[in-house]
C-alpha cells in the first residue's frame, strides 16, 4: 500500500478493519479473495484505487458501498456497521450514505436529468419534505457542475461529459459520506478525463465527503490524498487472484 | 412505495406507445366478456320482469315469440289479427279481464299502442302532464317519445302513412296529444298510446266525412232510401275533432274489427290456468304465458352468451400471454437499470416491483377503460329487446 498520511483529526467516512472476503469456486472460475487489514477513509478525503484488472479493485468499492458482504472483520461507513445489518438495512444506508459514479453513468433513459439527480431519494422513498429538500439540492449541484441549464433534458439529449456531470449529481444529493467511483473516466477523452475528476474532488471535498475512485489513469493520480493498490492492502497482498 | 411507483409510471408514459398498444389489448379483452356479462343480464332483466308483471296473452295462432315480444314490447310483426267478437266472447267468460291491444302503427318512428283503459291502469300508467287518451283521436305519450318529439298536451302529432303510392289508403291521422305518462323504464315509455277506435281510423275501417245529406252532388253516384253511394274523389277528415268527431262511422261488421292481441288479466291462478287450457283447446286462438316463453328465448340468448364467453376467455387468455411476454422482455432489456437501481440502494426485488406495478397501471387504465366502454356500449346500444 502506497499513501500520503491520513489527517486523523477528520471523522471517518469509511473504515475496514480485517476485512476478508471471497468469491467461492465455481467451474471455470479460478478463486478469488480479498483482505484488507485496516483501511480507513475520513472526512474529505479523496483516494484512488489502482491494480491490475482482476485484482479486486470493484470488489472493494462494492464492500466499501455494502453491496458485497464481508465473510469477516468490521466495515463501517458514516459511523455505521454495514456488516452488522439485515440485507434492506445495507440497502437504505446505502442510499443515505453512499453516492455512486459508474463508468457507463448507468442513467435512467427514460427520466430527465433532474430526475435522474434525484433516483437515489426516490428508491429510498424519500419523503415528500425531502424531496423537495433533494431538489432544491439537486438544482445546486446542477449548478455547480455547468447542466444547470440541461435538467429537464432526457439522457439522450445530452453529450457524454454531461452524462458524466448528471452522474456526479446523483452520486451527492444525498449528501452523502462516502462516494465511491469505479472507472468514471473510463469512457471520456484526456481532457473531459481530467476536467471530471477535478470536479468530483472538488464537489467531494466542498461537501466533507470521503471520496474512493478506482481508476487506470496513473496521470490523475497526483491529484488525490491517497493512492491505494488493491494488492497490497492486506499485510502479504491484499488480493488472491 | 412512492418512489417506485413513479418510476413505474415514469416509464409507462415515456414508452406511450407500447403502453398504450397494451391497454389497448387489455381493454378489449376485459370489455368483450363484460359487455356481454352485462347486456345478457340486462336482457334477462328487462325480459323477466316486463314477462313477469303480464299473466297471459292471447292472440292469433302464430309464432309465440312474435306475439310475447309485440304484446309485451311492442317489437314490430305481422301478427295474424284477432276479431274484436273474441274479445266480447272471452270476457262473457268472466275468468279474466281482458285488454285490447293494436300495435299495426307508428308515428314518427315510435309504436302506436292503441288499447283501453283498463291497460293504463295495468301498467300503473301515470299522466305527468294532461291525461289518458280517452276520445277518438287523441294520443297519450310515453315519457321518451314526449321527450324525444318535444311534444305536450295540446300538440299534434301525425301518424306514418303505411302506404305512400296506394291512394285508396287513408293519408294520415293527424292526432291530438292528451296528455304524457311518467317515466316508468319499461318498454311503455318509447310507445304512443291510444284508444282502439284510433287504430281502426288509421285502418281505414272507421272514416269521417261531411254527412250525406250535405255532400257536393257532383260526388254521389246514386241514392238510396237507406245508402247513398260516393265517388271515391270525397274527401275523408284527416283529423278528428270535436266539430267532425260525431261523422265517424264503421262501414263493416264491428264485430270483425281487428285486435293484434289480448292480454288477460285473472282474478286467480286458477282462472288463469283454465282460461288457458279453454282457449288453446278450442285452437281458434293461442294462449300463452309470457314467462314461460321468455324462459325459452333466453335458453337462446345464454347459449350465445357462452359463446362470448369463451371467445372472452380465449381472447383473455392470448391478452395475457401477450402481457406477460411483453413485461418478460422488457424485464430482460432492463436488466441493466435494474442492476444499477440495486446498487443505489434500492429495496431487494426493486425489478419486479417496477414490473409488477407498472403492470398493475397498465390493468388499471385498461380496466377503466373497459368498463367505461362497457357502460357506454350499453348506454347507447339500440334497444335490444325492440331490435332482437
Amino acid at each position: 500500500m502506497t499513501s500520503d498520511a491520513a489527517p486523523d483529526a477528520r471523522p471517518a467516512g469509511a473504515s475496514l478493519r480485517g476485512v476478508s472476503f471471497s468469491y467461492a469456486p465455481s467451474a471455470g472460475t479460478r478463486p478469488f479473495r480479498l483482505e484488507v487489514d485496516e483501511l480507513t477513509l475520513h472526512a474529505g478525503e479523496a483516494a484512488a484505487v489502482i491494480g491490475p484488472s482482476g485484482s479486486g479493485k470493484t470488489t472493494l468499492v462494492h464492500l466499501c458501498a455494502g453491496i458485497l458482504v464481508p465473510a469477516s472483520g468490521e466495515l463501517a461507513v458514516g459511523g455505521v456497521r454495514l456488516d452488522q445489518l439485515t440485507d434492506a438495512e445495507r440497502r437504505r444506508e446505502r442510499a443515505r450514505q453512499v453516492g455512486l459514479v459508474f463508468q457507463e453513468f448507468e442513467l435512467l433513459d427514460y427520466l430527465s436529468a433532474l430526475e435522474n439527480i434525484l433516483v437515489p431519494l426516490r428508491v429510498r422513498g424519500a419523503t415528500r419534505e425531502e424531496l423537495r429538500a433533494g431538489r432544491v439540492r439537486a438544482t445546486e449541484l446542477a449548478q455547480a457542475v455547468g447542466i444547470a441549464d440541461l435538467l429537464g433534458r432526457t439522457p439522450a439529449q445530452l453529450s457524454q461529459g454531461e452524462r458524466q456531470r448528471v452522474a456526479i449529481a446523483r452520486a451527492l444529493v444525498t449528501e452523502p459520506a462516502l462516494v465511491l467511483c469505479d472507472e468514471p473516466t473510463g469512457n471520456l477523452d484526456p481532457d473531459a478525463a481530467s476536467g471530471a475528476v477535478d470536479l468530483l474532488l472538488q464537489e467531494a471535498r466542498a461537501r466533507g465527503a470521503a471520496l474512493l475512485m478506482v481508476t487506470h489513469d496513473h496521470g490523475l493520480l497526483d491529484r488525490f490524498d491517497r493512492v491505494l493498490d488493491v494488492t497490497a492492502l492486506a499485510g502479504s497482498g491484499g488480493a488472491t487472484p | 412505495m412512492s418512489g417506485i411507483l413513479f418510476l413505474a409510471w415514469r416509464h409507462a408514459a415515456a414508452h406511450r406507445a407500447r403502453t398504450s398498444i397494451l391497454i389497448a389489448c387489455v381493454a378489449l379483452a376485459l370489455w368483450v366478456p363484460w359487455t356481454a356479462g352485462a347486456l345478457a343480464g340486462q336482457y334477462d332483466r328487462t325480459l323477466r320482469a316486463r314477462a313477469a308483471e303480464t299473466p297471459l296473452i292471447i292472440g292469433a295462432p302464430g309464432n309465440r315469440y312474435d306475439l310475447t315480444l309485440a304484446a309485451l314490447y311492442f317489437r314490430p310483426s305481422r301478427l295474424e289479427t284477432v276479431p274484436y267478437q273474441e274479445l266480447e266472447r272471452l270476457q262473457e267468460g268472466g275468468k279474466a279481464t281482458f285488454v285490447p291491444l293494436h300495435m299495426r302503427f307508428t308515428a314518427r318512428g315510435n309504436p302506436i299502442v292503441a288499447t283501453s283503459v283498463e291497460y293504463v291502469e295495468f301498467r300503473g300508467l301515470e299522466p305527468a302532464e294532461g291525461r289518458h287518451a280517452l276520445r277518438l283521436g287523441e294520443v297519450a305519450l310515453g315519457a321518451e317519445v314526449a321527450q324525444t318529439l318535444g311534444l305536450r298536451p295540446g300538440d299534434a302529432l301525425l301518424s306514418d302513412p303505411t302506404e305512400l303510392y296506394d291512394i285508396s289508403r287513408p293519408p294520415a291521422l293527424k292526432m291530438r296529444v292528451a296528455g304524457v305518462y311518467r317515466p316508468s323504464g319499461t318498454p311503455d315509455d318509447g310507445a304512443v298510446f291510444c284508444d282502439v277506435r284510433t287504430a281502426w281510423v288509421l285502418e281505414g275501417i272507421a272514416h269521417g266525412h261531411a254527412p250525406a245529406e250535405e255532400i257536393d252532388e257532383s260526388l254521389v253516384l246514386s241514392r238510396a232510401e237507406e245508402s247513398v253511394a260516393v265517388s271515391g274523389a270525397l274527401m275523408e277528415y284527416a283529423e278528428v275533432t270535436e266539430e267532425n268527431e260525431g261523422t265517424f262511422h264503421y262501414h263493416g261488421d264491428t264485430a270483425l274489427l281487428p285486435l293484434s292481441a289480448l292480454l288477460a288479466i285473472p282474478a286467480s291462478r286458477k282462472d288463469g290456468t283454465l282460461l288457458k287450457s279453454a282457449v288453446n283447446a278450442a285452437g281458434d286462438l293461442q294462449a300463452v304465458t309470457p314467462t314461460s316463453v321468455i324462459d325459452d328465448l333466453l335458453g337462446v340468448v345464454f347459449r350465445i352468451k357462452a359463446f362470448f364467453d369463451l371467445v372472452g376467455g380465449f381472447l383473455l387468455g392470448t391478452t395475457a400471454l401477450l402481457v406477460y411476454v411483453v413485461f418478460l422482455l422488457s424485464s430482460r432489456l432492463r436488466a441493466a437499470e435494474m442492476r444499477t437501481l440495486d446498487r443505489i440502494g434500492a429495496p431487494r426485488r426493486v425489478g419486479a416491483g417496477l414490473i409488477g406495478l407498472e403492470a398493475v397501471l397498465v390493468l388499471l387504465v385498461a380496466g377503466a377503460l373497459a368498463g367505461g366502454a362497457t357502460a357506454a356500449t350499453l348506454r347507447w346500444l339500440p334497444d335490444l329487446v325492440s331490435t332482437f
